[in-house]
């Protein structure tokens, strides 16, 4: 069931995508970001394809590898697709179903959102899958570091996310394993009445919360007893380094986002 | 029921850079009513195979036979729903599978799947509970109220109550005192004495099974090293311990002795007192002669 969930996944690799610095990755897909968000033209969403592929393509991750660990999310795109579709009146009437009309404005609005969170997913998604969770932390700690100064708490909020996407792919192996146990007593995920399948997430959620809150326990303790005590003077015992291959990678998306802006008009 | 393996393989997450080929073409029969230990390594594909046994795991090359049901790539998961009332399993730290508000509500779960009336189970439930070693006063209790052991005795409760044809148990002692240990054994035995199912028992711990198990399977990188009585498998410690296995401290002793001293013992389970009395019954033979 979860097999192919990839957000948070990180596949080891020794691409140029694996190789620059994660601080570079993270500005260049902030950058990525807030053109996918800035674009609302056919023209813009051509040119952010074109872009996305070209990463996709430094990144050394197989294609089918993407797709399937998109597929969760993909209900989601079509949902926003359907919910935008049918609400949004403007344009032409293009058909009419029951009580509702469709207009060509909703079907291109509903394109749009779409697409935009599919490239959303997409793009973060290569950042994590070529980052190790480690150097990603490091890197956002660093990026937050000027930001310390208005009381921001850096190395924390740097903590919080590793532990978090630590544990995300355990939450899942931990799912897998009670939805296998209580499989095993007959509770019934994908088919039985609705009342059946709630008794099953029940019998799955219950278990995975204690868990989780139980860990999350033992990880502060084992955290104190080694005697933790926040990022004060740490030291790194693997430095990131920026190159001058970093420097031009950002570049290159920086003065791509710039001229999209005008292109896409 | 009898188990036939037909060259079942099984890969996880086939088709991604990930792939891991956990069986490689397993060929093996586990005959109606024994107790079969499965051993080997940590990784060997232990847990893989047995759970090929409910369904829980299609292969993905080949075929498992269950009884009269046949499993392949291509099964339905309807098909596979009937399989589960029959096969029961205990998986490794069944504790963590306790969800309900009582320990009874948690005991009666699998059978009311099943489509067991709540009348009929809630009848077996005091026996059940006696019977894993657990008061009957806890049954009203929260299960996350219980210290770990009785988590797991619960739990195993919960597996029973569905009354399987086939019980597998993966690593049911792990994390247990040799106490605890030694009743949830002697638990399996009386249950196997009355019901006589099938009964498969994960296990890294030779010594624990030594004494019930009527067959062995030892397990390798994903395929089968060695197979048979698990008397005659318990002997070939050379083989064992080329496998990466510990091998049990009571076999050692005793292959030890019957080594120094030329007597051969009539098992490789025997309780140092049964042992101390062998080695005097050829003493005195050898006297005689
Ligand atoms: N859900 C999974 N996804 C990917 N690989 C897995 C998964 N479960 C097991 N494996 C791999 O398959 C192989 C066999 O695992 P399996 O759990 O069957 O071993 P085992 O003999 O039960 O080990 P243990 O004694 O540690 O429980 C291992 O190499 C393991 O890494
Ligand atoms: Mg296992």
């Amino acid at each position: 069931m979860f097999k192919h969930i990839i957000i948070g996944q990180y596949l080891p690799g020794n691409s140029f995508l694996h190789r620059m610095d994660a601080r570079a990755k993270l500005i260049a897909v902030l950058l990525m970001i807030m053109v996918i968000f800035l674009a609302d033209t056919w023209r813009g969403y051509g040119a952010v394809t074109v872009g996305t592929v070209g990463v996709w393509m430094i990144s050394g991750v197989p294609l089918r590898y993407i797709l399937k660990g998109m597929y969760p999310i993909l209900i989601l795109i079509v949902g926003t697709f359907l919910l935008h579709a049918f609400l949004t009146q403007e344009g032409e009437v293009i058909a009419t179903v029951g009580a509702f009309s469709v207009y060509s404005g909703g079907i291109e609005q509903g394109l749009f959102i779409g697409l935009r969170l599919f490239f959303l997913v997409l793009v973060t998604s290569l950042l994590t899958l070529t980052t190790s969770p480690i150097d990603l932390t490091d890197g956002l700690e660093q990026m937050l570091q000027p930001l310390k100064r208005f009381g921001v708490p850096a190395h924390e909020v740097a903590l919080m996310m590793s532990i978090a996407i630590r544990f995300i792919p355990t939450l899942f192996q931990e799912a897998e394993k009670i939805i296998k146990a209580q499989t095993a007593r007959g509770a019934k995920f994908n088919s039985g009445s609705m009342k059946q399948r709630t008794q099953a997430m029940i019998s799955l959620l219950v278990p995975l919360f204690i868990r989780a809150f139980k860990r999350a326990e033992d990880l502060a303790l084992a955290m104190e007893a080694r005697g933790y005590n926040g990022g004060e003077k740490r030291t790194k015992l693997r430095a990131l380094t920026w190159r001058r291959k970093d420097t031009i990678a950002c570049l290159i998306v920086a003065v791509s986002a710039v001229l999209l802006f005008f292109f896409q008009r | 029921m009898r188990i036939v393996f037909e060259k079942t393989s099984y890969t996880y997450m086939e088709n991604t850079p990930l792939e891991k080929r956990a069986l490689h073409e397993v060929s093996t029969t586990f005959p109606s009513g024994e107790i079969i230990a499965v051993i080997g390594r940590t990784g060997s594909g232990k847990s893989t195979l047995v759970q090929h046994i409910n369904g829980l795991l299609r292969p993905s090359q080949g075929k498992v036979t269950i009884g009269e049901r046949t499993v392949d790539p291509k099964t339905k998961k309807k098909q596979i729903q009937k399989l589960r009332e029959n096969v029961g399993m205990v998986f490794q730290y069944p504790e963590h599978q306790l969800f309900e508000e009582t320990v009874e509500k948690d005991i009666i779960f699998g059978p009311l799947n099943a489509g067991t009336s709540e009348q009929q189970i809630k009848k077996q439930v005091p026996m059940l509970i006696q019977r894993v070693g657990l008061d009957e006063s806890l049954l009203h209790q929260s299960p996350f109220h219980l210290s770990g052991g009785q988590m797991r005795r619960a739990a195993i409760a919960g597996v029973l109550a569905m009354n399987p044809q086939v019980l597998i148990l993966d690593e049911p002692t792990a994390s247990l005192d040799p106490k605890g240990k030694q009743e949830i054994i002697e638990l399996l035995k009386e249950w196997h004495e009355e019901k006589r199912l099938t009964i498969i028992i994960v296990t890294h711990d030779m010594e624990e099974v030594a004494d019930i198990a009527s067959r062995a399977v030892v397990m390798h990188d994903g395929r089968i090293a060695m197979e048979g009585h698990a008397q005659e498998i318990f002997e070939q410690q050379g083989r064992l311990e080329a496998l990466g296995l510990d091998l049990p401290p009571r076999l050692k002793v005793l292959s030890y002795i019957s080594v120094k001293t030329g007597v051969p013992f009539s098992s490789w389970s025997l309780s140092p007192e049964k042992a101390a009395t062998e080695v005097n019954a050829s003493r005195k033979g050898n006297k005689d002669v």
